[in-house]
C-alpha cells in the first residue's frame, strides 16, 4: 500500500489545483465548449487541422460542466500520468512521484496561456494533451513492463519517495503563482459562471477580491452591480486602471470578446448581443456561451423559430437538457421569461429608440447608453452610468437633470456635478441639492490631488489616494481609465 | 475466457441494437386522423422534377415508431421507417425508379405513426412529377449570416440527383489563408465558363474561361470600384457587372437585422479574353445594380434608384455619401430598366424605364430573365436593394410580353424570399428564402409551367433530413448548372494564391 502514497499525495495536490485554485477556470472552460456526436453540428471544429482529435478532446471535457466532477477527473488524469511517468522511467520506489514533473508542466503551460487558454483558441487543448501525454506515457510504459519486467519486480523494499518533494514544490508554487499571475483570470471565470446562476452578490465580491482588476472584471461587477440596481452607488469601488491582457495577436489584441455580448444583452440591447455572440461563433466555432446568448437574445426578441433552432443544436450536446426544457417552456409561455428576475431587470432598461449600431459609439453597450434620449428610468441611470465611464460631464449634466426628478442624486453624480462646475459654475445653481458638504469634500480632494495630477506613475498615485478616494468619482476622474472608453462608430463591407 | 465470454456478449447486443431497425410495412389497423401530416420539411402537394433525389424528411408527430408509403399509379409502393427519432429515409434507387415509371402523374404519400402501442394515420398528400427534369448541379455559397465576419466558408456543389456536395473552393479558414469568396455566375447553365470574386487576402476576380483559370484585379482609376454583380453574355466571353460601394449597418432593434447601404453604384463592361473593362454607365446619383444579359444578348436589364442628395457629393466621398444614404434608406426605391447592347459595335444604347416599381411603393432587385426570354424573375421589396435582409421581400415574374407583373403567391412565404435563378430549360426555379426562422436562408426550389404558373416551393432536399436544422450556415446564391465543375479546388487555389501573378484589368 506504502507505493500508493506518492501517488495519493499527488491526486491530493492535483485536486486541490483543479477544484480550488483554477477550479472556476477549468469550470468556465466547459462554457467554451461545444460538443456533439452530429458531424455537421461539428463540423467546424471538423474543418480545423486536428479536427477530429479535438472532437474526441471536447468529448473528454465533459466532465468539466461541473467543477467538483471535473476538477476530481483532471486530477485523477493527472495522477494517472503521474504514474505512467513514473513506470516508463522505471524510477525506483524513492524517486515515486517524481513523474508528476510531466503533469505539472502542463498544468503551468495551461496557467501561463491565461486567457488565451479558451480565448481564439481551442478550448480543449488542456485536455487533449492530458490525454496525448497519457497515451505516450501509457504506451511506453507498458511495452517498458513488458521487456524489463525482471528488473522492475527485483527492488524489494519500499523507501519513502524523496523524489516526490521537487513535484510537491513545483505543484505548491503553481498554487501560489496561479493565484497571483492570474487572479483576473481566475476572478473572471469565476464571475462568469456565477453569471450562469444569477449570483449576482458573489460577482461583485468577487470584484473586489481584485487587487487591479481587469476589463473582464470591472464588466462583470457592472453587470452584476446593474442587477442589483446598484451601479450609480458602487461602480467605483473597484479601481479602473486596467492592466494589459496578454493575448495571442489573432487579427488584434482585443478580449473584449469574452464580456461584450454579455454587457450588451444586460444593457437590454438583445441584438447587439445576439450580432456579437453569432460574430464570435463564426470565428471560434460553436460555444455554448455563444449559443446560450443567442438562445435568449432570440427569445427576447420574439425570434421562436429561430430560438428553437439554437436549441436543437445545443439539445445535441450532452447534459445541457436542463437549459434547452427552460427555454423550450419558454418558448410556449414567454410569461416564463417576463417573470425570471434577471429578465425583468433586463427588460426594465428596454430603450425606445430604434436605430443602427453603427450611429453609436463602440463598444454598443455604451455608445448606445451616451446617445439615448428616450428611455425608462432604469436606462437612464444605466446611462448616467455610461456617462461616469466615459468621463462625459456634459452627458452627466443632462441626465442628472432627469435622474434628480426620479431619485435623490447619487454621490458619484454629485460629484462630477461639482467637478464640471469648475468651468461652469451655473451648475450649481441648476443643482441646488448639492450640499456644501459634497463641495468641500471635492476642494479637499482637489488639495490632496493635486501634486499628482501629472504624474505618470499610476501607482504612486495609487498608494498616495486611492484608500481614502478610490471609491469615488473624483479619484477616477483624474486618475482612473486613462485609456479612451469608447471609439467612433463603424461602418463594414459587405461579404 | 470469462472476459471473452462478457466481450461477446457486449458485441452480440450492440450488433442487436443496431440490427432492430423499425420493419417498413405499412400497418393495418392504423387510425386515420384529420390533422395534416407534421413532416418537416413541408413537402406535401409540391411538384417535383423527374429527377430530384429522395424527399427525405422528419416526422414531428410524437411517437416511437414512423412509417411513410409512396406510392404512383405504376411500380411498388416504397417505404420508409424510423425510430424515434422520426427521419424518414428513401432508398435512392428505389425512389428514383418509382419516379422515372409515375413521370408527369401523382405520388401519393402516407405517414404512418405509433404512439403508445396505436398507430394513427395522417391524410395523404401529393407530390405531382414534372417531366422536366431539373439541371442536376446546384451551385452555392455556404456562410454564416454573421453579418460582417466569415471564417469557413465556400463555394459548393450539390448534385440534386444525389446527396453528394463537393466544394468548389473552400477558404482556408485563417491566417493568412481567410478571405472571402462570393459572387458565383456561370454562363448559360454551363461550368465551362464561370467565375467568382475572391476578397480581403489574396483578393481579385478568378474567370474559368473554357475549364482553364484565371486572376485578375478588376478596379481601375476610371471605373467606380471594384466588380461587384455580375452577368455573363450568353454566348460571348463578356461580362456586364455593377461597380458598387456598398457597407453593411446593424440595426438595434429591428428584426431585419442588416441594411446594405449602396452608396454608388454603376455598370461597367468587361471582355475576359482581353482583360478590358469600360463603363456602360457612369452616373452620380442614379444607383445601377444587378445587371443580367437577355438570352439574345442583345440587351441587359438592371435596376436603378435616383437619390438626389449624391448629386452635389464626390464618388470618392464615401463616408458622407454613406450617410446621405443612411439617412433616406427607407426611401430609396429601384426601378427596372433595360439598356439595348449592339453586339458588332460593342455600344450600349439609352436606358429605359421597364417597370416604375418606385410608383407603386416598391423595390426592385435581381432581375432574372427566363431562358426562352418571356418572363423576368425578380424580387420586390419595399425599399432598397439587398433584399434578402427586408422581409417585405417577395418573388415577382414581370411578363414581358404582356408588361404584367405578378407575385409567385403559391411560391413566397411571410418572410424573405430572396436571391434567385433559372434551371437551363425554364421549368425550375431556385432561391433563398427564411422562411424557416427569419435568419439562416435555405434553398427552395419551385417548379413554373409553360402558362407562366409558379407552384408551392420544397426544401433542398438533404439525406440526413436534420442537416437542415444542424446546419448553422446560410446558403447564398444558388445557380443551377448543366454539368458538374471541371476544375478543382486546388486548382483553383493555385490561381488565387498566385498574387503575383494577378494583374490588373485595362481600361478600354
Amino acid at each position: 500500500m506504502k507505493k500508493f502514497i506518492p501517488y495519493l499525495i499527488c491526486l491530493v495536490l492535483f485536486t486541490v489545483f483543479c477544484c480550488g485554485i483554477y477550479g472556476p477556470v477549468f469550470l468556465y472552460l466547459s462554457q467554451e465548449n461545444y460538443f456533439a456526436f452530429d458531424s455537421e453540428a461539428m463540423a467546424f471544429v471538423l474543418r480545423e487541422p486536428l479536427g477530429t482529435l479535438y472532437w474526441i478532446s471536447r468529448f473528454l471535457m465533459l466532465p468539466l460542466q461541473n467543477q467538483w466532477i471535473g476538477g476530481i477527473y483532471l486530477a485523477i488524469l493527472l495522477t494517472l500520468l503521474t504514474w505512467f511517468t513514473d513506470r516508463t522511467l522505471r524510477v525506483s520506489s524513492k524517486w515515486y512521484g517524481i513523474g508528476a514533473l510531466l503533469p505539472a508542466c502542463i498544468l503551468i503551460w495551461a496557467v501561463s496561456r491565461g486567457y488565451n487558454l479558451f480565448m481564439r483558441s481551442e478550448p480543449s487543448k488542456v485536455v487533449f494533451y492530458i490525454y496525448v501525454f497519457l497515451l505516450l506515457t501509457g504506451i511506453l510504459a507498458l511495452v517498458i513492463s513488458l521487456f524489463f519486467k525482471k528488473k522492475i519486480s527485483a527492488e524489494k523494499s519500499f523507501k519513502w519517495p524523496v523524489g516526490l518533494l521537487c513535484p510537491i514544490l513545483i505543484l505548491v508554487l503553481l498554487n501560489v503563482g496561479a493565484w497571483i499571475y492570474r487572479q483576473n483570470l481566475i476572478l473572471s471565470c469565476d464571475m462568469q459562471n456565477k453569471l450562469l446562476i444569477a449570483d449576482w452578490d458573489g460577482m461583485i465580491e468577487d470584484a473586489l477580491k481584485a487587487k487591479n482588476p481587469d476589463k473582464s472584471i470591472a464588466a462583470f461587477h457592472a453587470i452584476a452591480l446593474n442587477q442589483k440596481g446598484q451601479l450609480l452607488e458602487k461602480m467605483f469601488e473597484i479601481d479602473y486602471d486596467f492592466p494589459p491582457t496578454k493575448l495571442d495577436d489573432k487579427d488584434g489584441l482585443d478580449e473584449s470578446e469574452n464580456f461584450t455580448a454579455e454587457c450588451n444583452l444586460f444593457s437590454c440591447l438583445p441584438q447587439p448581443a445576439y450580432h456579437y455572440a453569432l460574430c464570435q461563433q463564426v470565428v471560434e466555432g460553436p460555444r455554448l456561451r455563444f449559443l446560450k446568448m443567442m438562445i435568449i437574445c432570440s427569445a427576447l426578441q420574439q425570434e421562436d423559430a429561430l430560438c428553437s433552432r439554437y436549441l436543437a443544436f445545443l439539445d445535441k450536446m450532452p447534459f445541457q437538457h436542463e437549459f434547452v426544457e427552460t427555454w423550450e417552456r419558454r418558448l410556449e409561455n414567454p410569461q416564463l421569461t417576463a417573470e425570471d428576475p434577471t429578465m425583468v431587470r433586463i427588460l426594465q432598461q428596454v430603450s425606445f429608440e430604434d436605430g443602427f449600431e453603427n450611429d453609436y459609439a463602440r463598444p454598443c453597450y455604451i455608445g448606445f447608453n451616451l446617445g439615448v434620449r428616450r428611455a425608462t428610468p432604469e436606462t437612464l441611470k444605466a446611462s448616467m452610468a455610461a456617462a461616469l465611464y466615459c468621463k462625459d460631464l456634459d452627458n452627466v449634466i443632462f441626465r442628472a437633470a432627469y435622474l434628480k426628478q426620479i431619485e435623490a442624486l447619487p454621490t458619484y453624480v454629485q460629484e462630477a456635478l461639482v467637478v464640471a462646475s469648475a468651468k461652469r459654475p451655473e451648475i450649481l445653481q441648476q443643482f441646488p441639492e448639492i450640499s456644501d458638504m459634497m463641495k468641500i469634500r471635492v476642494s479637499s480632494f482637489a488639495n490632496e490631488a493635486s501634486p499628482y495630477l501629472e504624474q505618470e506613475d499610476t501607482s504612486e498615485v495609487y498608494e498616495a489616494l486611492y484608500e481614502k478616494w478610490g471609491n469615488s468619482f473624483l479619484y477616477y476622474y483624474y486618475f482612473g481609465n486613462r485609456n479612451r472608453a469608447v471609439q467612433d462608430g463603424f461602418v463594414t463591407a459587405v461579404n | 475466457m470469462a472476459l471473452f465470454r462478457v466481450i461477446y456478449s457486449l458485441l452480440f447486443v450492440l450488433f442487436m441494437l443496431c440490427a432492430c431497425s423499425p420493419r417498413a410495412e405499412v400497418p393495418v389497423n392504423a387510425q386515420p386522423v384529420s390533422d395534416e401530416a407534421p413532416i418537416y420539411p413541408d413537402y406535401k402537394d409540391i411538384v417535383i422534377p423527374v429527377n430530384i433525389a429522395p424527399l427525405n424528411l422528419i416526422a414531428q408527430a410524437e411517437g416511437d415508431q414512423y412509417v411513410i408509403s409512396v406510392e404512383g399509379e405504376k411500380g411498388r409502393a416504397l417505404l420508409a421507417a424510423a425510430g424515434k427519432k422520426g427521419k424518414l429515409q428513401f432508398d435512392e434507387s428505389s425512389w428514383h425508379t418509382l419516379l422515372k415509371e409515375n413521370a408527369g402523374g401523382n405520388l401519393q404519400v402516407t405517414l404512418y405513426v405509433r404512439n403508445n402501442g396505436n398507430w394513427v394515420k395522417y391524410p395523404t398528400y401529393l407530390l405531382t412529377i414534372a417531366s422536366e427534369e431539373i439541371d442536376p448541379y446546384l451551385n452555392y455559397r455556404l456562410i454564416e449570416p454573421g453579418y460582417e465576419l466569415y471564417r469557413q466558408m465556400g463555394i459548393y456543389e450539390r448534385n440534386l440527383t444525389n446527396f453528394k456536395e463537393i466544394s468548389i473552393y473552400e477558404n482556408g479558414a485563417g491566417g493568412d489563408f481567410n478571405h472571402c469568396v462570393n459572387c458565383h455566375n456561370f454562363q448559360q447553365n454551363s461550368t465551362q465558363n464561370f467565375m467568382f470574386h475572391v476578397r480581403e487576402k489574396h483578393g481579385g476576380t478568378v474567370f474559368v474561361l473554357n475549364g482553364k483559370a484565371d486572376k485578375r484585379i478588376m478596379t481601375n482609376d476610371s471605373i467606380l470600384g471594384n466588380a461587384v454583380y455580375p452577368s455573363w453574355h450568353p454566348t460571348k466571353p463578356w461580362i456586364v457587372f455593377s461597380s458598387n460601394m456598398t457597407s453593411q449597418v446593424f440595426h438595434l432593434r429591428d428584426k431585419q437585422k442588416t441594411e446594405v447601404i449602396d452608396s454608388g453604384s454603376d455598370l461597367i463592361f468587361y471582355d475576359v479574353e482581353n482583360h478590358t473593362v469600360s463603363n456602360i454607365l457612369k452616373t452620380n446619383s442614379e444607383l445601377e445594380n444587378f445587371p443580367c444579359w437577355t438570352p439574345d444578348g442583345k440587351s441587359i436589364y438592371y435596376c436603378s434608384a435616383t437619390l438626389e442628395a449624391l448629386d452635389t457629393l464626390n464618388t470618392k466621398d464615401t463616408h458622407h455619401r454613406e450617410l446621405a444614404v443612411r439617412e433616406n434608406y427607407k426611401d430609396i426605391r429601384y426601378n427596372l430598366m433595360r439598356i439595348d447592347f449592339d453586339e458588332t459595335t460593342q455600344s450600349w444604347g439609352e436606358p429605359q424605364m421597364v417597370l416604375d416599381c418606385a410608383q407603386r411603393g416598391l423595390s426592385v432587385s435581381v432581375p432574372r430573365v427566363s431562358p426562352d426570354g418571356r418572363y423576368i424573375l425578380l424580387t420586390l421589396g419595399e425599399f432598397g436593394q439587398f433584399h434578402i435582409w427586408h422581409k417585405s421581400s417577395d418573388l415577382y415574374v414581370w411578363d414581358i410580353q404582356k408588361e404584367e407583373l405578378r407575385p409567385l403567391e403559391k411560391t413566397n412565404s411571410a418572410d424573405v424570399d430572396s436571391y434567385h435563378s433559372w434551371s437551363s430549360n425554364g421549368r425550375w426555379m431556385v432561391f433563398s428564402s427564411r422562411r424557416d426562422d427569419g435568419s439562416y436562408t435555405r434553398l427552395y426550389i419551385a417548379y413554373f409551367d409553360q402558362e407562366g404558373n409558379s407552384y408551392k416551393a420544397f426544401m433542398l432536399p438533404q439525406e440526413d433530413p436534420e442537416n437542415n436544422l444542424m446546419r448553422l450556415k446560410s446558403y447564398n446564391v444558388p445557380e443551377l448548372t448543366k454539368d458538374a465543375i471541371q476544375i478543382n479546388s486546388s486548382q483553383l487555389r493555385d490561381v488565387i494564391y498566385a498574387d503575383e501573378e494577378a494583374r490588373k484589368v485595362s481600361y478600354k
